[in-house]
Order: structure tokens, then C-alpha cells, then sequence
């Protein structure tokens, strides 16, 4: 036995803690500017790269993955050092995991507002950048369990599993949520198509909020709260079934996201069961970490640290009450699509994440200064101005969402819609709109403050190095460790896949054979519980005990754990035929241009507003049309689904308007809806797609499993001007000039195209046109000098309301 | 038989039937956890944030 001297590495954890702070300043400003520009539309100033369809996913990447994803890692770093007291297994790694992470972010600030997006929420940034999150994210694992394994503490202390969860979970769900074929370095196309990717997109996204913004937040709590409490944690068992439950449960609550879809019922239905589920286990996490502060609690009075703390578990818990009632289908079917779910996610991202991550930065910046923070009444206000910009911010989007429900599902006695024009129940939720800027600007106040109280308390100083003495243990085995085959043969792990074994036979045997199967899983299980009893009175160590020495063991239980319901979920809809009906003349793949205009729309983000999937409610078809089916979708890498109505449903919006109407809208959307929020796209016409470039996607396609013919990928050059002239030529007859290869024409060929199962036959049968435009050849087009949008003469208010018209 | 369990089942019976399995796995567990005196196995985890015995110090 000997002791020796741990030097703590807490040079990474202040890289951490400084590159969240600055990185989580720019996603605030980015979200606030973005609520402005719903607000006042022209906020944008006709800047592609300043417009909200674009900037949204870069507000969604910097808070998610920059400002939580790095305060996540100084905490993971910090107390893993002093979990396991040891220091980081490899500073190198270390070092190639912060400036591979701030890498990627950088990368992610420069494409996404240039439209470089794969267009999969949460997920959006392209497959060069995917990749290197992989090997970043390896490094840390690698970084993390080496660590583990040369610790100098015995137990694993329970925010260490809910970092291991984190750790692999997160491999798992971006790997496969990644898997995208290449056309150029810059763009790719998901394999999985239509319904699947919405599942697995859905699987992910959800189990990202679940797995990167929950379990390490959990970890923290776990350890910091106790830390500042100075107590131990309210009940550790319950933290180990709060950790077992919610690493169960959480990978299949993905498709209460798809309710009322054309995602198969069985798993619309799964995913809500299992979202009422966690409502058990998130909810026992809130309450430990609550109760950690029995007899203490007079100190949240005084400690600002505790104060942040005790609100973001409070919003933890608000959270995850109103997820899994969002999750009940009748909810959703008011709220789905609404500001309710963006209040619903604030409510998790600013008041659970962002105030645990200030509450973890006050208490931990001062101490690795060896000082005190500047100003806790700075503290003080923070938080209180952060509370209020929240409470406005979730009170608004409340209000703004059930009205929006209410207001789309309005029908007069009659039956027909109350409110037939989309745009009557955007200016009706304006104003919300407006306290939400309010809200967001008051919280990104509060987060300068605390930056400035940050500096102060640091400037001048110098930091610390922390370091500990250690008694390394003789090479000699523990006791009480047990070996491999102990956990492997321990009787939990029989008796699970005994009962699991049996729960499966069930359903393939009759009902004798099954009651027997039932009574003898009930019979191991009682003879396992008496012989385990009397070895636990005999000294003998428990199974758990001998797991959580184990970081391997432990590890390959929460990945088998994880994959349960990942597998369950997501393989029947991918490999069963019948999960996705494909009848062959379902859906006619895309033409060309068609498909160059679907990577116009996906670039510029259009499914940020606006989504493409009816539901079958009857308000829902008389404003859009006919519900959604799966099998229109089979060709759609990726779906273009979206989650969110800021504007109408596109699915059915191919052939009703006007190329002129579209052409008018994309320009100036308020020439054709008085009143709409939506910026302009003026860019378009001028902007032209890469006419070349057009076989190749065909042919990658193809690898895809879209069957074009050989002589579509060679003919595609000379079908996508032909389609192209016909509609440029159309709107040359109105008096607008616009060219056929531009992304303008490309962009009106594929929202023309859109609910035409069977295609748009151009040259036989040309898409509707405006009722005074000759079909197919149009005459040449006149010498207009500027494509000056035409008086809104075609405007759809004007169209029958009850049928669809009020978009 | 097993085609016949399925055609004849509404589509919510599955979830119901994996709903009440899971719930019963989780009040077994929970009450596995609780009910037995196991307050010594976890007493020292619990207060393994609580260790402070680390120095720190400016170093050049």
C-alpha cells in the first residue's frame, strides 16, 4: 500500500465552462434575433444567411450541442476527476476533444446559415461534419471509460452511470440517425426514406433531448447538488431506479413526436405509453434531487448557486410533466404543430439546462480561483431577471399555442372553418409573439450579467491546481469485485432472460402452455429470491454490488438496455413490408428538377414552418385536404415532415395555385397573404441550380432504391429544362422573366409537384397554370427588367374558403 | 396461433399489454429497492461527492 498525489486536470474544465459561456451568448442573441424576426418579418433585411428558416437550426445547434454540449463536458470532466480521483486518463485526448468540439461548432456557424443542411431537426449539419463528431465523440469515450478504468476509487458513483449512459447512447443515436449516402463533400441524401426517417429521425431527436440535455444534466445534479447541499443525495436507491427506469424508457417515447401521422398506430401508441411512463421515473429524479435539500433549505435563501439549482430541478419536473401530457394523443392533436411545443422546449432549455448550467458556473469558477464571486446580488439578479424571461417566454408560447389549435380547429355550425385564412390565426397570435421576444431578450440579459460577474470574479486571479493524495491498494483482487462469470451467471440476469424468453413464447404458444410458462418465471423467481437472501446473510455480495464495480459490465447492461427499445421500434417499420404500404403507383418518383427544387426547399429550411403531413382530423381536410398516407412518401430522402405550422401544411398545395401565385409568394409573401410573417426569397430568382449536377442525384437515387430508368439519369439535363421552360415560359406570359434553370422555376416545380401521386405529366398534360395562361408552347417571354412582383390579383383569400382555399 | 393473437387484437392491446408489463417491473423494483435494508450497500456511494480532501494551491 502506498499513497500518492493526484493532480486534477482543471485547465480543460475552464475551457469547457469559458466556451460554453461565450458559445452560449450566441445562441441566445441568435434565438432572440430569429423571435424578432417572427415578430417583424423584415428583421431579415432580404438576407439569405440573416433569415429565420436558416437561422433556426443554427439557434437549435449553438444552444444544444455549444452551450449545453461544452457546460456538459466541464462538468463531466470535473467531478469524474474527482469521482474516481484520478485525473483525466489522457490530457492529449482531452485537448483533441475541445478543439475537435469547438471545431465542429465553428463548422456548424459557417454552413448552416449558408443553407449547407441535411434538413433532419437537431440534425442538420452535413456528413463531413457528422463524421467528425463520431471520432470526437469516441475520443471522449475513449478519454472517459480509460479513466474509469484507472480510478482509485472502488464505486461508481451514480452521476458516473448516467455519464456512461450519455456516452454511448449518443453514439448509438447519431450514428445511426447519420447514415447518408454522399452526392457532393458538402451534401448527401439520408438512406432511410419517407415514414422511416421520420421514425428514425424522431428517435433520435427526441432521445438527443433525453440523452444529451437530461441524463449528463442528471449526472450533475447528482453530484453537484449534494455538493452545495452539503449532504448526501435525498435517497441513492432511488437514484438507481430513477437511472434504470429512465435509460429503459426514454429510447421509446421517439414517435409520440409522429402522432396522428402516417407513422404505423402501434408505434404512435408506444411511444405514448412509454411518454406516460416517464412521468414515474422523471418525476422521482426531481423529487431526490429536491429533497437532497432537506433541512437546508433556508440556505436558498442565501446561496445564489442553490437558488439556480433548485428552480432548473423545478423546470426539470414541469418539463416532464407536461412531455408526457403532450404525448397524449387528444393533447397533441391540439397542441402538435403549435408554440406550445417551443414553449414546451424553452421550458427545458432555458429553465432546466440554462439554469443549472449558471448555478454549476457560480460555484464552480470562484472555487477554481480561490476566491468568492465577485457579486452575488449580480447572482441574485440574474436570476430573478432569467425566471421572469422564462415565466414570460413559456406563458406566451402557451397562450399563442392553444390559440392556434383552437383557432385551426374552429368550425362554424355550418361545418365549414371559422377561421378558413391560416393568416387570420397568425396575426391573432402576434402579440405572443412579441412577449416572447420580450422573454428571450430579458434571459439573454440576465446570461450577460452573469457573464460580467464571471470576468470579475475571475480578473487578476490566478487559478488553482487542484490535487489530492490517494492510497493505491495493492494488486491483490477485491474481495468483493467478483469476476466476469459472476456477472454473467449472477440470477437477476437469469431470471431477466428467463422472463423475457417467456414473455415472448406467450404469444407464439397456446394458453396451457402459457400459464405454465407464467407460473414457473413466478417460481424461479421466488426460489432466486430465497437463495439470494440467505447468500447476502451469509456475507456473500449482491449482484448489484459486483455490477457497479464494473465499468464494462455496467456499460454492455445500459447499451442492451438502450437497444431494447431502439430495436423494437425502429426494425419493424425498416424490414417489414407491410409497415410502410408501397403499392408501386403510390408515388411516381421526382422528376429532375423536381428534385433539385426539393434541395432548394430543404436548403433554405422551409420546413421550419412549414410541415407536409396531414392528419385526419376533419378541420385538418377541409383546410388542407386529404390526409396524409404513408406510401406518398416512399421516395423521400429525407421526409420533409416538419414539426412546426408557423405557416399552412404543403403536403396537397402542388397544383392549386398558380405558377404566378408561387412566384409572387417567394418574392413577396405579403402580396398574396395580407398579413403573413412569412420574409421573403427574392434571391431565388436570381440564384440558378447546378443543371449538371442533376443526373447524379438521380443516380444516387437510385443506390437509394428510387427506380429511375437508365434513360432518365442520361436524359436528366434535357427533362429538367424542358420542365423548367414550361413553367418559366408560363410565367413569361404573366410578364415576369424569370430563367428556367433558375432555383425560382426548380422550387415551383417541386410545390407543384407536391400531393400528385402520380406526378405532373409536363408536355402532356401541363401543370395548372394561371386560368388566362395558354398551355405549353408559350408565347416568348417579354423583356421585363425586373421581375416586379404582379398585383396580387390571384391572391387565395379570394378562393373558396371551406375548400381549402384559406392558406 | 400467433397470427391468429395478432388479427384478432386491437392495435392498442400490445402497448396496453407492454404498458402493464413495464409498470409492474417498475413497482416490483421500486419496491425490491425500498423494502429491503440494504441502507449499508449504498450509504458509502451516497457520500462520495462529500469527500473533500483536495489541496489547492497557485503553481507556477
Amino acid at each position: 500500500m502506498q499513497t500518492q498525489r493526484i493532480e486534477y486536470d482543471d485547465k480543460i474544465v475552464r475551457q469547457f465552462i469559458f466556451a460554453s459561456v461565450l458559445f452560449g451568448a450566441v445562441g441566445l442573441l441568435v434565438g432572440v434575433t430569429i423571435a424578432s424576426q417572427l415578430a417583424w418579418w423584415q428583421l431579415n433585411f432580404n438576407l439569405p444567411w440573416l433569415t429565420f428558416s436558416r437561422l433556426r437550426p443554427l439557434h437549435t445547434n449553438a444552444v444544444i450541442f455549444a452551450f449545453v454540449g461544452n457546460m456538459m463536458f466541464a462538468g463531466v470532466y470535473y467531478s469524474t476527476q474527482r469521482l474516481t480521483r484520478a485525473r483525466m486518463a489522457s490530457d492529449l485526448l482531452s485537448k483533441i476533444h475541445f478543439w475537435g468540439w469547438q471545431l465542429i461548432i465553428v463548422a456548424a456557424a459557417i454552413t448552416l446559415p449558408l443553407g449547407i443542411t441535411t434538413s433532419k431537426e437537431y440534425a442538420e449539419l452535413e456528413w463531413p461534419i457528422d463524421i467528425a463528431i463520431a471520432l470526437v465523440w469516441v475520443v471522449f469515450a475513449i478519454n472517459f471509460f480509460w479513466t474509469l478504468a484507472k480510478r482509485n476509487e472502488k464505486h461508481l458513483y451514480v452521476a458516473l452511470w448516467f455519464y456512461i449512459a450519455t456516452i454511448l447512447t449518443v453514439a448509438v443515436l447519431h450514428i445511426v440517425n447519420s447514415f447518408e449516402l454522399p452526392l457532393t463533400a458538402l451534401k448527401s441524401y439520408s438512406v432511410f426514406a419517407g415514414v422511416q426517417d421520420a421514425l428514425v429521425q424522431w428517435w433520435y431527436g427526441h432521445n438527443a433531448v433525453a440523452f444529451f440535455l437530461t441524463t449528463p444534466i442528471l449526472g450533475i445534479m447528482y453530484y453537484f447538488m449534494p455538493k452545495v447541499a452539503e449532504r448526501p443525495v435525498y435517497s441513492y436507491r432511488l437514484s438507481i431506479v430513477h437511472f434504470w427506469a429512465l435509460v429503459f424508457m426514454y429510447i421509446w417515447a421517439g414517435p409520440h413526436h409522429l402522432l396522428y401521422t402516417a407513422l404505423p398506430d402501434w408505434a404512435q401508441s408506444l411511444g405514448m405509453l412509454f411518454s406516460l411512463m416517464l412521468w414515474a421515473p422523471s418525476w422521482g429524479g426531481m423529487l431526490n434531487g429536491l429533497l437532497t435539500l432537506r433541512g437546508a433549505w433556508n440556505k436558498v435563501r442565501e446561496d445564489p448557486v442553490l437558488k439556480f439549482f433548485v428552480a432548473g430541478v423545478t423546470f426539470y419536473g414541469m418539463s416532464t410533466f407536461e412531455g408526457p401530457l403532450l404525448s397524449i394523443k387528444s393533447v397533441s392533436a391540439l397542441g402538435h404543430y403549435t408554440d406550445w411545443i417551443v414553449g414546451h422546449a424553452h421550458g427545458g432549455a432555458l429553465g432546466w439546462n440554462g439554469l443549472m448550467a449558471a448555478g454549476m458556473f457560480y460555484w464552480l469558477v470562484p472555487r477554481m480561483y480561490g476566491t468568492q464571486l465577485a457579486s452575488k446580488k449580480a447572482a441574485d439578479v440574474h436570476f430573478w431577471i432569467a425566471t421572469a424571461g422564462i415565466v414570460l417566454y413559456m406563458v406566451s408560447m402557451w397562450i399563442s399555442g392553444v390559440n392556434q389549435g383552437l383557432m385551426w380547429q374552429a368550425r362554424n355550425p355550418d361545418g365549414t372553418l371559422t377561421y378558413p385564412s391560416f393568416v387570420e390565426t397568425l396575426i391573432a397570435i402576434r402579440p405572443m409573439y412579441i412577449v416572447r421576444f420580450l422573454g428571450g431578450t430579458l434571459y439573454l440579459t440576465g446570461f450577460i450579467i452573469m457573464i460580467w460577474n464571471l470576468i470579475k470574479t475571475m480578473a487578476g486571479k490566478t487559478a488553482l491546481v487542484a490535487s489530492t493524495e490517494v492510497v493505491k491498494e495493492d494488486e491483490k483482487p477485491d474481495p468483493d469485485a467478483g469476476t466476469v462469470v459472476d456477472v454473467v451467471t449472477g440470477r437477476p440476469m437469469w431470471f431477466s432472460i428467463v422472463a423475457f424468453v417467456a414473455a415472448t413464447a406467450f404469444v407464439f404458444v397456446s394458453l396451457v402452455p402459457a400459464i405454465v410458462l407464467a407460473v414457473a418465471v413466478l417460481v424461479i423467481g421466488e426460489v432466486a429470491y430465497v437463495i439470494n437472501k440467505k447468500e447476502r446473510a451469509a456475507g456473500k455480495p449482491s449482484w448489484f454490488g459486483i455490477i457497479e464495480r464494473r465499468p464494462m459490465a455496467f456499460t454492455v447492461l445500459v447499451l442492451l438496455s438502450v437497444l431494447i427499445g431502439g430495436v423494437a421500434e425502429l426494425l419493424p417499420t425498416i424490414f417489414v413490408k407491410q409497415a410502410v404500404p408501397a403499392t408501386g403507383s403510390a408515388q411516381k418518383p421526382y422528376t429532375a428538377l423536381e428534385q433539385q427544387g426539393r434541395d432548394v426547399y430543404t436548403r433554405e429550411g422551409c420546413y421550419v414552418c412549414h410541415s407536409q403531413m396531414i392528419r385526419p382530423m376533419i378541420d385538418e381536410y377541409q383546410r388542407y385536404g386529404e390526409a396524409s398516407r404513408a406510401e406518398e412518401f416512399i421516395y423521400d430522402h429525407p421526409f420533409q415532415w416538419g414539426s412546426k405550422r408557423t405557416g399552412p401544411d404543403l403536403h396537397r398545395i402542388g397544383g392549386r395555385y398558380p405558377n404566378l401565385w408561387h412566384y409572387t409568394h417567394l418574392m413577396d409573401p405579403r402580396a398574396t397573404s395580407a398579413g403573413s410573417n412569412m420574409p421573403g426569397y427574392p434571391w431565388l430568382a436570381d440564384g440558378k441550380i447546378d443543371v449538371e449536377l442533376g443526373s447524379k442525384k438521380l443516380e444516387l437515387m437510385t443506390t437509394l432504391g428510387v427506380p429511375y430508368t437508365p434513360e432518365q439519369i442520361t436524359n436528366a439535363k434535357a427533362d429538367q429544362q424542358l420542365q423548367g421552360e414550361v413553367i418559366s415560359k408560363d410565367l413569361a406570359a404573366q410578364g415576369v422573366t424569370v430563367a428556367w434553370d433558375s432555383e425560382m422555376v426548380a422550387l415551383i416545380a417541386y410545390l407543384q409537384r407536391l400531393g400528385r401521386d402520380q406526378g405532373v405529366k409536363y408536355g402532356v398534360e401541363p401543370v395548372k397554370t394561371t386560368e388566362v395562361a395558354p398551355p405549353a408552347p408559350a408565347p416568348e417571354a417579354p423583356p421585363a427588367a425586373a421581375p416586379a412582383p404582379p398585383a396580387p390579383a390571384a391572391a387565395p383569400e379570394a378562393q373558396p374558403a371551406a375548400t381549402g382555399g384559406g392558406r | 396461433m400467433y397470427k391468429q393473437f395478432f388479427a384478432n387484437m386491437d392495435s392498442i392491446a400490445l402497448p396496453m399489454f407492454a404498458f402493464g408489463l413495464f409498470f409492474a417491473a417498475f413497482a416490483l423494483m421500486l419496491l425490491r429497492t425500498f423494502a429491503w435494508k440494504r441502507k449499508g450497500d449504498f450509504d458509502p456511494m451516497a457520500q462520495l461527492p462529500l469527500v473533500n480532501d483536495e489541496t489547492r494551491e497557485v503553481k507556477p
